[in-house]
């Protein structure tokens, strides 16, 4: 057997148990919207804390983050802040928006703003932007799959083949299972990608440069531009402050409203399952500093590869490691890109059905249901040719996806927390938002100070929903009240009976 | 561990809980704040160099990640002093 043909039959192993993982999970959860989208809101502390890291860890960390240090240096650095400030918020916002989607049957975040801004423009505005962002971050995720396979087969299985493989065994499961397969084969695969990057990134410096320390004596000899924020920009150029910090904050405010990753505060079991998955979040943050090792290790290595994107698995084979660890990457980096792509293809379907469809067409549970699985399959399908066409950085695909998700921050903290907002100020906003997003997106050249077109959308978005809420009647006040206020439950009540 | 665990004796006076994790949710709020300034321009600029190496990393790189440490230790500082209070109620 030759070197390529025994890592593929370890990452075909690997497959076979995911599916299988999969398969048994989805058996688990009942017939209905509530099992398939929310799980029976029945995951406990394990699930969600892997579910959440896995889903956030994507092929964007595994590839793209080692991509842009080798390519870009401290650039890349901008990753390693937004994470943990960008789900911070969660701890406050999440148990109050989970108990108002207990009280109201809420399973995604624009029932939760329709709910208190009653619209169904601002229902379809959610679901198309939430689709509009879901497929460039499926791209990339069907792009990492593709990389993975084709780099370690040397390209014996091709990138189309590759990406088509991993991403029909996450059909598989998604489709039988929704969320409870989604679940719990992110327990699984947070697992093993977290063991594979620090197994990695410790002994890849360790056998080429001797230690992370002395790599790093060599990299600030020869090229010290790299490890100094905000680094460098594409073509080699220094990057500005104000495109290094707007990535920042643009991150920062988009993390949360990720429409996939908001519905998990519907799945949780209770509150404080939800704040717990929030402290241990900072743990899964430092497993990006393995993988950043890797991408550094890659700087003063003789050999390059065809794209930086490349990098990662171009310093694997050129580290002479046995064809069983090889194997185990690409099962690490598959891990990273399906347990992000299957809860962004379950999450875009559901949105689209819920919030797209469902306020203006009657449709029973089942045929729901069926509308959902018939979608992953369409937005799977229509993501995977996007994907082998395309030529962007995996980081750019991500970026841009995240300007067009900070346009739903203002609505959801307004639905939240400020009872003088109106659904006219809301949907003026949005669109205010939007547009300004898509404008600045289609000519950079235009941004003030470089900065990000997210950030620019945000704050028109904010203006205009501050000075149209103001202008319009409130809400009555117990209305608004139900949802800032967002009361406690009966078993929280019962507790304090005793006083 | 549970409320009946709590002596009341021990536990102060539910006021005095409901207070303490208020003033624990301000202060961590003030905590993201300033880390929202501290990693990006202007207050990562004064940290954004090489020298002195942490644990072989270069400084900036270090600084970033104490951040992220430090909000592990700041978001579990909030919660026992919050469940508490919550066991208390």
């Amino acid at each position: 057997m030759e070197r390529w043909q025994a890592v593929a039959a370890v990452v075909f192993g690997y497959l076979l148990v995911t599916l299988a993982v999969g398969l048994l999970a989805g058996r688990r959860v009942s017939e209905s919207v509530a099992g398939y989208v929310a799980a029976d809101r029945q995951f406990g502390l394990i699930t969600m804390y892997f579910i959440t890291g896995a889903t956030i860890f994507s092929a964007f960390a595994f590839l793209g983050g080692p991509g842009w240090v080798y390519s870009r240096g401290a650039a890349a650095f901008y990753i390693l802040s937004y994470g943990v400030l960008g789900i911070a918020p969660l701890y406050f916002l999440g148990p109050k928006a989970g108990r108002l989607g207990r009280r109201f049957g809420y399973v995604t975040q624009a029932q939760l703003v329709a709910g208190r801004f009653p619209s169904r423009a601002i229902s379809l505005l959610f679901a198309l932007i939430s689709v509009a962002a879901f497929v460039p971050y499926v791209m990339l995720q069907m792009s990492g799959a593709g990389i993975v396979f084709s780099a370690v087969t040397n390209g014996h299985v091709s990138f189309e083949l590759g990406a088509a493989v991993a991403y029909g065994v996450v059909l598989l499961y998604v489709l039988a299972g929704g969320v409870a397969a989604v679940g719990w084969t992110n327990v699984f695969q947070g697992v093993v990608m977290m063991v594979i990057a620090w197994a990695l990134g410790l002994y890849i410096p360790t056998r080429l440069y001797g230690g992370i320390g002395p790599m790093f004596d060599r990299i600030a000899e020869v090229r010290p531009e790299l490890l100094v924020p905000p680094g460098l920009d594409a073509d080699g150029s220094p990057w500005s402050w104000g495109a290094y910090s707007s990535a920042v904050l643009s991150s920062v405010l988009g993390f949360l409203m990720w429409p996939h990753l908001f519905m998990k505060v519907f799945t949780s079991r209770d509150d404080d399952t939800l704040r717990r998955t929030v402290i241990l979040f900072p743990t899964f943050q430092l497993f990006l500093l393995p993988l950043f090792f890797v991408g550094f290790a890659g700087v003063l290595f003789p050999s390059a590869p065809e794209q930086p994107d490349w990098i990662m698995p171009h310093m694997i084979l050129s580290s002479g490691l046995p064809a069983l660890v090889v194997g185990l990457f690409c099962a690490g980096a598959l891990a990273a890109s399906m347990s992000t792509g299957d809860g962004l293809l379950h999450g875009a379907a559901s949105i689209a059905v819920e919030d797209g469809l469902a306020p203006f067409v009657t449709l029973t549970d089942r045929q729901r249901r069926i509308l959902m699985r018939g979608l992953v399959i369409a937005l799977g399908t229509l993501a995977y040719f996007l994907a082998i066409v395309q030529k962007q950085s995996l980081v750019w695909l991500l970026l841009t996806a995240y300007g067009l998700v900070d346009q739903f921050a203002p609505p959801v903290y307004a639905a939240l927390f400020w009872r003088r907002a109106t659904t006219k100020g809301v949907l003026a906003g949005l669109v205010a938002g939007i547009v300004t997003n898509i404008f600045f997106l289609l000519r950079p050249e235009l941004r003030p100070l470089e900065i990000h077109e997210g950030i620019l959308g945000v704050i028109v978005n904010t203006a205009v929903l501050i000075v149209v809420s103001l202008a319009t009647a409130p809400q009555p006040k117990e209305h608004a009240d139900a949802f800032v206020s967002a009361p406690e439950e009966p078993r929280a009540a019962f507790a304090g009976v005793g006083r | 561990m549970n409320a009946i665990a709590r002596s009341p004796s021990t536990a102060g006076t539910p006021k005095e809980g409901d207070m303490r994790a208020a003033v624990a949710g301000r202060l961590a709020i003030a905590f993201f704040s300033v880390q929202t300034i501290a990693v990006v321009y202007p207050g990562l600029v004064p940290f954004s160099r090489i020298e002195p190496r942490v644990l072989g990393l270069p400084f900036s790189m270090a600084w970033l990640t104490f951040w992220i440490v430090a909000s592990a230790l700041v978001l579990w500082g909030v919660s026992v002093v919050e469940g508490r209070s919550r066991r208390e109620d």
